[in-house]
């Protein structure tokens, strides 16, 4: 029935473009520009720049291969369709264990709120092992939005939207107040050119959600239209928005105090709130930041469920792995699996390892749907009728191909050798 | 049992997972109807992004009706599957029932206890107050020691002469309004 279907498809353009900004602008803001501004001085708004230039480049692939394929499981159907099953496999691995990867990040970052609003710090030893206070409150919180999920409270979706509102009022506020006070005199000096490309390996993990767009493709109202708009959309609003609060942040207050913060172990964004804003701007800050980790994470378990059930679909992995729950109708035991591999994460890793690793994986994706976008134009698909079509056609699939596997060359080669492991593991696999 | 061989024409099936139908088909089996239409509802956020892909949840629909025909293959019993969409489960099933023209809605609550309620929501109560049809509840796990199913039918039979006398359960106080 017609009706049905559009019941089915009650996704409007908003809300998937919610989903897009939801997911990206949690770690972009309230996680990394302490660890970037370190890194890279001035030139961190030019990491952002650069990996929110890769992010569009990929995201108009996307979105054209995105109307043509509006299937749950987004980005690993279309690379599997065009570049058959085993980049298919490369890709749907690499997409589930970058958003683990991901969503470790993110409650690493959550931990940290956690910790800045509750200030008790210290270790606690049982037996051999020794867990510092964060990383008992990240994995308690990683714990429960596992839970959340594998109950699958409905409300959590809408309760998305809301947060991403709340996110960019405090944000403009912030931005707003700050650039009052900002003084380019305060800039860091630039770092140059490799620490910057360094450091937009670490912040590309802020640049992962329009993929998370396409995963629930098949819930969009109208795709032809609203996919395109939405994965677009969030890839343009996000960098503008992480653009204009880093050149605050660091225009704002003095020289040098951004990296004093972060070596104190402070969150630098919460720093910065509270010396242009005050007691106020803290609460605001840590409670945004509590708030933009968990709907980040949230999002990511949610889309690699759906990841999942594409993979089991053409048998990559066991289908068993996508029953749903008799009692509570979620695809349980995908959940909890990546919850698992959430936790193990969040316990092997340190947090810059979790944010390259996310950022790695996701490139490798990105790069394949570049590839995946030539090859399904160029072997002239009878059916392949895309609604949306990429702009500047060869030269930009090409570039967003080289750029992606580019980056991947300029992280730290230990990060990337992780990578290349996984990449062998699903190749066998 | 003329009431029941009425109430048991066209009834309306809402399932919600392969065991909670196998209980289901297997209670309302001993009964007889002519037309059994089970419906799944997949529950949908109406405008966040679901639990569960819609896709894979209709493969889990499909999955739920093997098992309701496996029931009902022996016997003469009609049987037709839909899948439904709804914000709301229990009106989703009210309005299948309308749409139809249905004679009674049967299901068989599911065990769980206060929390599993709690977190889930408690279908079968929105059921009972805002359907405008008959609801009739089947002893689910109680089938195997009820050898005839007699204090069932008495059970959904004081839930459907709701209308006539007050009724001792509250919660069935709405059944009147249809």
């Amino acid at each position: 029935m017609s009706t049905d279907e559009e019941l089915a498809k009650d996704l409007g353009p908003l809300a998937a473009l919610t989903i897009g900004v939801g997911t990206m602008i949690g770690a972009g803001i309230f996680v990394l520009p302490g660890t970037a501004i370190t890194q890279a001085g001035s030139f961190t708004i030019v990491s952002f720049v650069i990996g929110g230039a890769v992010a569009l480049l990929t995201a108009l692939a996307a979105s054209e291969l995105g109307t043509t394929m509006p299937k749950s499981g987004g980005a690993y159907c279309y690379v599997n369709r065009a570049l058959g099953p085993l980049f298919g496999s490369i890709a749907g691995w690499a997409n589930w264990i970058g958003l683990a990867f991901a969503s470790a990040f993110y409650m690493v970052g959550f931990g940290e709120y956690i910790q800045a609003i509750i200030g008790i710090e210290g270790v606690i030893t049982l037996g051999h092992v020794s867990l510092s206070i964060v990383e008992i409150v990240t994995l308690v919180g990683a714990s429960l939005f596992v839970v959340i999920d594998y109950i699958g409270a409905k409300e959590t979706g809408r309760l998305q939207n809301v947060i991403v509102v709340i996110l960019v009022a405090i944000l403009t506020v912030f931005t707003a107040v700050g650039a009052l006070r900002a003084d380019p005199a305060n800039l860091p000096s630039a770092e140059g050119f490799g620490p910057t490309i360094t450091t937009t390996g670490l912040i590309f993990v802020s640049y992962l959600g329009f993929v998370q767009i396409t995963s629930v493709a098949e819930e969009i109202k109208n795709p032809g239209k609203n996919l395109p708009r939405a994965v677009i959309g969030s890839v343009v609003i996000v960098p503008v928005i992480y653009a204009l609060v880093l050149i605050v942040m660091s225009a704002a207050v003095e020289e040098g105090f951004i990296a004093a913060q972060e070596s104190m172990g402070n969150i630098a964004v919460v720093e910065a709130a509270r010396s242009l804003i005050g007691p106020v701007g803290v609460i605001a800050m840590l409670f945004g930041g509590l708030l933009a980790t968990a709907s980040s994470a949230n999002a990511s378990i949610l889309a690699s469920s759906r990841i999942n059930f594409a993979m089991g679909r053409d048998g990559i992995v066991s289908p068993d792995l996508n029953e749903i729950h008799d009692r509570f109708g979620t695809p349980y035991l995908s959940i909890a699996t990546t919850g698992g591999l959430i936790l193990l994460f969040i316990l092997v890793a340190d947090v810059n390892t979790l944010a390259t690793m996310g950022s790695v994986l996701h490139l490798v994706i990105y790069g394949l749907l570049n590839l995946a976008l030539i090859v399904m134009r160029e072997v002239n698909v009878p059916e392949y009728e895309p609604t949306y079509t990429v702009p500047f056609y060869a030269v930009t699939p090409v570039l967003g191909a080289l750029v992606s596997f580019a980056l991947i060359v300029f992280i730290e080669p230990g990060i990337v050798l992780l990578g290349l492991g996984f990449v062998v593991f699903a190749v066998l696999w | 049992m003329t009431t029941d061989a009425t109430l048991t024409e066209r009834v309306l099936m809402p399932v919600a997972s392969d065991t909670d139908a196998r209980t289901t088909c297997r209670a309302l089996r001993s009964y007889s109807p002519n037309q059994v239409i089970a419906i799944h509802i997949i529950e949908k956020a109406g405008g966040a992004p679901d639990k569960a892909g819609v896709e894979q949840r209709r493969n889990n629909a499909q999955s739920i009706f093997t098992a309701v025909d496996d029931v009902f293959e022996t016997t003469k019993t009609a049987v037709e599957t839909e899948i439904r969409y709804g914000t709301a489960i229990a009106q989703a099933i009210v309005d299948a029932a309308n749409e139809h023209s249905a004679s009674t809605i049967v299901f068989s609550p599911r065990r769980g206890g206060r929390w599993v309620r709690l977190l889930t929501g408690d279908v079968a109560l929105s059921l009972l107050t805002e359907s405008n049809r008959p609801v009739i509840v089947l002893p689910g796990e109680l089938e195997e020691t009820l050898s005839d199913g007699s204090v069932a039918a008495s059970e959904s039979a004081s839930t459907d002469t709701g209308r006539t006398a007050p009724n001792r359960r509250g919660r069935t106080r709405r059944s009147g309004l249809g």
